[in-house]
């Protein structure tokens, strides 16, 4: 596998379309359902009639190369002596006729078999970190992104290591004072001008403390969310829906007009809130007011967007929510829904991934609980 | 109605086979999105998918029966699948080692690349490959099979599937990386 960039093709799309699903038009099974109904059954017996008749075939060539076989070997017997070879040669022609024919039957069923194998299974694949390639992509070309980082993420090791945990706090310490000579650029470094604190009031949130001079300042969280707001004491807090522990680039700018223009970036570690790590989803409900499974519902890690959609086999949706404490109760418009099996689909996106999780469950709704 | 609660794959392939029409959509409910996504992974377009997608539906509920229990079953529809698919390729003759000069040479770079690639996106632009390309790389890069399976399969020399991967590749990381 030379080329690491190819393997990263391969990988690329194999993580994102290997497993995927993809809901075909509803249309479809209506059309499938109809033809196998039929079909089934149809398929059966003109197999059935093949095999009876291709037996038939076949006996009647081996009756007819053995019979034939046998006159000629008869025939020849007599013929070595009194016959000449003209007749003999001619005579010979038939059953040899008759056995290519018969090679020809067999030969394509056995090279068909052999010719299309799965037997072996697919090889295993590499695991290759999808990050690897998405790093390789062009960056936003944030100005001051490379310098600044680096300081910074010392600052993360600071946060991570030493007081790892809820409500710890960094205070920027280095405050220093700019000099006029680099008011050439436009990015003049606002460091001196503000102070920024981080804290964490929860696992998954952040909260960031601007107090300086009167500024616009704008916080991109990293997980898509930016916020901006001017003043000279402002806070900006934002939460995370992670499933696992995980770390955001979160970009801090500050604007103050006719003085200066920069930003920085700070490394966050958020995790998911622990009472919400137990999953399930379950696949049968009974709707029957006994007082159990009473209602469909879905327990996941919190997502940062959430959609939970039930569809009836014909495609027209029963149930539809964005809300994960929702609960299905089995009613379609106030009216109790048919036994039977529905789908659901589970659309969820976490902070920092851009790709949504989809999710496809069979529910079988049931009256009656008879374990 | 009885409504067989359908977890056990076996039980659920059993009433399949007998016919039993609740088991029949449950199945259908179960894998057909993976499937059909197989479809769209070997077609030039949604139609075509689901043409694709159907027949090779039908003939799975017919082959079902067929079905051993040696190995998962979600692997063996998905072989059936990609074989109905390669089927249905061979039989509107597609010729799987045709050159991009010659089938789109005039691709307009409307594919760009954010940070942000989605599922969409990359399937796009995989029905936009030429077909031997994309059913040479799918059947590598995607399925895992060994360049002299694809050669079987496809009935192309094992060096002609590895150009076709190579150009197959080569295009795609073009379009990634410069839209």
């Amino acid at each position: 596998m030379g080329n690491p960039i190819e393997s990263n093709i391969d990988n690329l799309f194999r993580n994102e379309l290997g497993k995927a699903s993809v809901q075909p038009p509803t249309q479809l099974w209506a059309n499938v359902s109809s033809q196998v109904g039929t079909h089934s059954a149809a398929a059966q017996t003109v197999a059935v009639k093949a095999t009876v008749s291709s037996v038939k075939i076949l006996s009647w060539i081996a009756a007819s190369v053995v019979s034939i076989v046998a006159g000629v070997v008869v025939y020849n017997h007599l013929g070595e002596k009194n016959i000449p070879q003209k007749t003999k040669e001619t005579t010979l022609s038939n059953p040899s006729q008759n056995i290519s024919e018969k090679a020809q039957l067999t030969s394509p069923k056995t090279e068909k078999a052999e010719g299309i194998k799965f037997a072996k299974p697919a090889p295993p694949l590499p695991d290759f970190s999808r990050s690897v390639f998405f790093r390789s992509l062009p960056n936003d070309n944030v100005e001051s992104q490379g310098q600044m980082g680096k300081v910074l993420s010392d600052e993360y090791v600071k946060v991570n290591t030493e007081n790892q945990g809820v409500n710890n706090q960094i205070k920027d310490n280095e405050v220093s004072p700019i000099f006029a000579n680099s008011a050439k650029n436009n990015s003049i470094k606002c460091r001196g001008y503000y102070e920024k604190t981080i804290t964490q009031p929860a696992e998954n949130a952040v909260e960031i403390g601007i107090s300086g001079l009167k500024g616009e300042y704008t916080v991109d969280f990293g997980n898509g969310k930016t916020m901006k707001s001017s003043g000279e004491m402002l806070t900006f807090k934002c939460e995370y829906y992670v499933r696992s522990a995980q770390y955001f680039n979160v970009k801090i700018g500050a604007k103050m007009d006719g003085l200066c223009n920069d930003s920085q970036m700070v490394k966050v570690f958020v995790r998911p809130n622990e009472d919400e790590s137990q999953t399930l989803i379950p696949t049968v409900f009974t709707p029957n007011g006994d007082g159990k499974n009473d209602s469909f519902f879905v327990r996941i890690i919190r997502p940062e967007k959430f959609e939970l959609v039930v569809i009836d086999l014909k495609g027209s949706i029963v149930f539809k929510t964005n809300e994960l404490n929702h609960k299905w109760d089995g009613k379609y418009q106030g009216v109790m829904c048919k036994e039977g099996v529905y789908s659901a689909t589970i659309r969820s996106q976490y902070s920092g991934e851009n790709k949504e999780n989809i999710q496809r469950v069979k529910v079988n709704l049931m009256y009656n609980n008879n374990d | 109605m009885a409504i067989e609660n359908h977890t056990n794959e076996r039980e659920l392939v059993e009433n399949c086979v007998k016919g039993v029409k609740s088991a029949q959509e449950a199945f259908y409910l179960q894998f057909s999105g993976v499937l059909f996504a197989i479809c769209l992974r070997y077609s030039a377009d949604n139609e075509m998918a689901q043409d694709m997608f159907q027949d090779s539906m039908i003939k799975i509920f017919q082959k079902l029966r067929d079905f051993r229990f040696e190995g998962s079953l979600e692997g063996w529809l998905k072989r059936v699948c990609v074989n109905h698919c390669l089927d249905s390729l061979k039989r509107s003759k597609a010729k799987f080692n045709e050159s991009i000069d010659e089938a789109h040479s005039n691709i307009e770079s409307e594919f760009k690349t954010d940070s942000q690639i989605q599922m969409n996106q990359l399937m796009a632009l995989l029905q936009r490959l030429p077909v031997g390309y994309r059913t040479v790389f799918n059947l590598y890069a995607i399925e895992g099979y060994t360049h002299n399976e694809i050669g079987v399969l496809l009935g192309i020399s094992e060096s002609t599937s590895k150009t076709q991967l190579f150009k197959a590749r080569k295009w795609l990381q073009q379009y990634l990386n410069h839209g």
